[in-house]
């Protein structure tokens, strides 16, 4: 059951938008407060979202639920980084390098931790799906490039070895292309679905 | 079998007849269970005495005149019935429990017996027809077998459905029987229908050949058929015969030397069968001596016909027995006065036979082959046939007790064909060791981390200052070189801290060089982790740390409608201070998202087309952005190592990159290769199965 309400606001936005973009220059004022109203509303329900996590974990940390430790963390961190962020500001150099000094290496270890997955899945997906031609292309693929990768080739300097690590290397940009149309034809229908209210507002 | 109404149990009140099985009377109702009653069986446990079955057995085995005589003894000739009574009665020989019997016989009023009783009574009340005496009975009855009517012979019980369809050959008792109780018969002929009819079918004359097709057909008939008991040709005559036992001991010593028998010959009555027989003299005991008298001078009279006869009277009394268990009419001639006799006779001998058949083996082969005399054979025929019957009809042939059903033989055939497989070389089943998921993660996990920590305390190796940078990099630097000074360029910072190591290693180059230039910067972070990520960039690039940063609301959304309209910006306030994007030679999109730099090219770029557009992104998303570049929407970008010419960084350590690297390539290969040992463990198991 669609709500017709938000189901008209979102079809009507998006068509302002999209006359705004074929009414140049004119439609730009209009398309800058649509779009502010767009931001805004984000920024906001980034706000709500913020309110929500917190307000969860404290109700872990309230019921003592399983895990309500780690909640706990969450809270403390949240609540020392607004307030220091309040007192200090989040132009401040020193605010910067603490909050740096904490987010970067735990971003970076769980990137890495990625890496061991993939490679993992790497060794799995063969087990697992057996020989297809998913899995021997990307087999293949993954062969060729980690042995580009690691610039042996590349340092023999022989000119025809040269042209076909050239040519391989272009390969990459032909499923990029397909990659790519794909994207834009299956947004346009998107953005269709969505003017005509079939997708998207309004469901319960 | 006889066809006069003997078979019916006459009742001791009122005299009419009842059925043999009937327990009480169905004209007046008075109690019938005295006619069955035992002489010389206790009526209940309280009841024993000493004189009872189960002594007077024990005596009679252990009694030594009563052993089987090792030699073979002439056969004696028979005297008159009252001379052998009066023989017996006087003799000093006798046995203590014969005498025991007849001293009581003597003593005692009622010493014959409740049956006995019964059966006077029966006797008092049948009518004159019946008076004519147990003694013509018998001279009749014998008669008839000497005539070798088969057809009144061969009639049992246990009858086959098309003799029983003949109603001349039913006796009347059983045709009673079927016609107040039509169930009960036919469940009895159900049972008994897989016996063969030899009766109109088998020649009159009986020869060796003649037997030996006989045993042929038999064999190549349903096994159960030759497994049942076979109908005796004589089941009357063989009641008349029982007193002849005493003769037919002794003549078992000759056949026991027949070399031609063997025990598995025809041995088709279970082993128990002995234990069948033991209570039947019990119920016996109700024979009138005299009837025994009587019955040892028509046996001898046989006898006196011919040492075959002999031998066919001696193999009877065994199926006597069993037939009188098994026929109900059987039970009606138990209270004929001189039946009783007859079977007192039996109660002595069976003992005996018994006793011998214990001590000698032979004598209990001799059993089986009794059965076979049950083959509708006319009395004299029997008397004949056993030694042929006994002896197998074909050396080759397959004794019934081996023939196989179609069910063994399908299981005889698997168990071959095992049996067969049993010595051929086949693949050894091998174990798939399936990888547990957690060993398999640790064991890659800790080979990468060893790896690339001692590719890292080995310290860092410079990367090669010739390396090849790839073509949009190299169109990226000439782009940055044609900027002048004083030209302003856009640096967008949109990435995140986990990437922030590859994209300050490329960007860092880039920020310098332009820093050299003399190049304006002004600097725009998407995200709010940006600002701090920036700072550290601009550290990295060895600019002065209060450079503008800004943060901007929405990504390029909110440049959007600036870009549209650059009087919008300059007639309201804005989130940031960018008010033109086309005061700006330059835009360098720093991102490890390729969507973000997607959208600056298809949302922004449009509208300014004097702007041009750079990346610095990830070596994992420059393939989506190589159309862009071959489109010329981007003048340049640079992804992976060796586009950032970081060799001479030196928080960058290039070994330890390509040991990565090489531990990936050799994770991918074992992944495959164990994929494909499986693959090949499975092959050759399908080939061996």
């Amino acid at each position: 059951m669609k709500r017709p309400i938000p189901l008209i606001v979102g079809a009507l936005s998006g068509l302002i938008v999209l006359a705004a973009m074929f009414i140049v220059p004119q439609g730009g004022g209009i398309l800058a407060i649509v779009l502010n109203w767009v931001i805004i509303v984000a920024g906001a329900a980034l706000l709500v979202a913020i309110a929500s996590l917190v307000l969860t974990h404290v109700r872990f940390i309230a019921k003592g639920k399983k895990g309500f430790l780690l909640s706990l963390v969450l809270v403390i961190s949240f609540i020392t980084t607004l307030a220091l962020g309040l007192l200090l500001g989040v132009d401040r150099p020193s605010f910067l390098k603490f909050v740096g000094a904490i987010i970067r290496p735990i971003e970076t270890a769980l990137l890495g931790l990625v890496a061991l997955v993939m490679m993992s899945a790497a060794m799995k997906i063969f087990r697992e799906r057996g020989w297809s031609s998913l899995t021997v292309s990307f087999g293949v693929s993954a062969i060729i490039f980690l042995i580009l990768g690691l610039g042996f080739p590349q340092n023999l300097n022989i000119p025809v070895l040269n042209e076909v690590i050239r040519f391989v290397e272009g390969l990459p940009m032909i499923g990029a292309r397909g990659l790519l149309i794909g994207i834009g034809i299956g947004l346009l229908l998107m953005a269709f679905r969505v003017l005509f209210g079939m997708e998207g507002f309004g469901n319960d | 079998m006889t066809e006069d109404h003997s078979e019916l149990n006459l009742c001791p009140n009122c005299g009419k007849e009842n059925l043999p099985m009937a327990t009480r009377c169905v004209h007046c109702g008075s109690e019938m269970e005295d006619l069955f009653t035992i002489f010389g069986q206790p009526q209940s446990p309280d009841e024993q005495s000493e004189d009872s079955l189960p002594d007077i057995i024990e005596e009679i085995r252990n009694d030594p005149s009563l052993k089987t005589p090792t030699e073979v003894e002439p056969i004696p000739e028979v005297p008159p019935a009252d001379q052998i009574n009066e023989s017996l009665l006087n003799s000093e020989e006798l046995p203590d429990w014969l005498a025991k019997v007849r001293e009581r016989a003597q003593g005692e009023e009622d010493a014959i017996g409740d049956l006995a009783s019964g059966t006077i009574a029966m006797d008092a009340a049948r009518s004159e027809e019946v008076s004519a005496g147990v003694e013509g009975e018998f001279n009749a009855w014998i008669n008839r077998v000497r005539e070798k009517s088969q057809q009144e012979n061969s009639v049992r019980a246990r009858q086959l459905p098309n003799e029983t369809e003949d109603s001349d050959q039913v006796p009347e008792w059983l045709q009673r029987i079927r016609a107040l109780r039509p169930h009960l018969e036919e469940e009895i002929t159900h049972e008994v229908k897989t016996k063969p009819n030899y009766a109109d079918e088998m020649p009159r004359e009986w020869t060796d050949e003649a037997l030996d097709e006989l045993r042929r057909q038999a064999l190549a008939e349903d096994f159960e058929q030759e497994a049942e008991p076979l109908p005796t040709t004589s089941t009357g005559a063989e009641e008349e015969e029982l007193p002849a036992e005493p003769e037919t001991e002794e003549l078992n010593e000759p056949v026991q030397d027949e070399p031609e028998l063997t025990e598995d010959d025809f041995h088709n009555i279970p082993d128990d069968e002995d234990e069948i027989l033991e209570p039947i003299p019990a119920e016996d005991l109700a024979l009138s001596p005299e009837e025994a008298d009587e019955a040892i001078t028509d046996e001898s009279e046989k006898e006196e016909q011919g040492a075959g006869e002999l031998e066919a009277l001696e193999e009877e009394p065994e199926p006597q027995i069993e037939e009188i268990l098994e026929a109900p009419g059987q039970d009606v001639s138990l209270t004929n006065a001189s039946q009783s006799e007859e079977v007192e006779e039996a109660l002595v001998e069976e003992p005996a036979s018994e006793t011998e058949a214990s001590e000698t083996p032979e004598q209990s082969e001799l059993e089986p082959s009794m059965t076979e005399d049950e083959t509708g054979l006319p009395p004299e025929e029997q008397a004949e046939a056993p030694e042929d019957i006994e002896e197998p009809a074909d050396s080759d042939s397959v004794p019934p007790d081996l023939l196989l059903l179609r069910d063994q033989q399908d299981r005889a055939s698997l168990l071959a064909s095992l049996i067969e497989q049993e010595g051929r070389v086949t693949a050894g089943k091998q174990l798939t060791r399936k990888p547990s998921g957690r060993g398999g993660r640790l064991a890659v996990a800790l080979l990468l981390l060893i790896g690339l920590i001692v590719s890292i305390l080995i310290g860092p190796a410079a990367m090669p200052t010739d390396t090849p940078k790839s073509i949009p990099a190299l169109a990226l630097d000439e782009k940055i070189q044609t900027l002048v000074q004083n030209d302003r360029v856009l640096v967008v910072l949109d990435y995140q801290a986990a990437t922030s190591r590859e994209l300050e290693s490329l960007a860092a180059p880039l920020l310098t060089q332009l820093h050299s230039q003399g190049i304006q910067f002004t600097v725009l972070v998407s995200q709010p982790s940006g600002l701090f990520l920036a700072q550290s960039l601009l550290a990295q690039a060895g600019l002065p740390e209060d450079t503008l940063v800004e943060h901007l609301p929405g990504s390029y959304l909110n440049l959007i409608s600036r870009a549209m309209n650059p009087a919008i910006s300059d007639g309201q306030d804005t989130l940031t201070q960018v008010k033109d994007l086309r005061s700006f030679k330059l835009v360098l999109l720093v991102s490890d998202f390729s969507d973000n730099i997607r959208g600056w090219l298809e949302q922004i770029a449009p509208w300014i087309g004097s702007l041009n557009f750079a990346a610095v992104t990830t070596q994992m998303e420059a393939p989506v952005l190589s159309p862009y570049f071959d489109s010329g929407q981007l003048v340049g970008y640079a992804a992976g190592i060796g586009d950032g010419n970081i060799g001479a960084q030196t928080t960058f350590s290039y070994r330890a990159y390509r040991v990565g690297l090489l531990l990936m390539l050799v994770m991918l290969l074992l992944g495959m290769i164990s994929k494909g040992e499986e693959d090949a463990i499975r092959r050759e198991e399908e080939r061996a199965e």
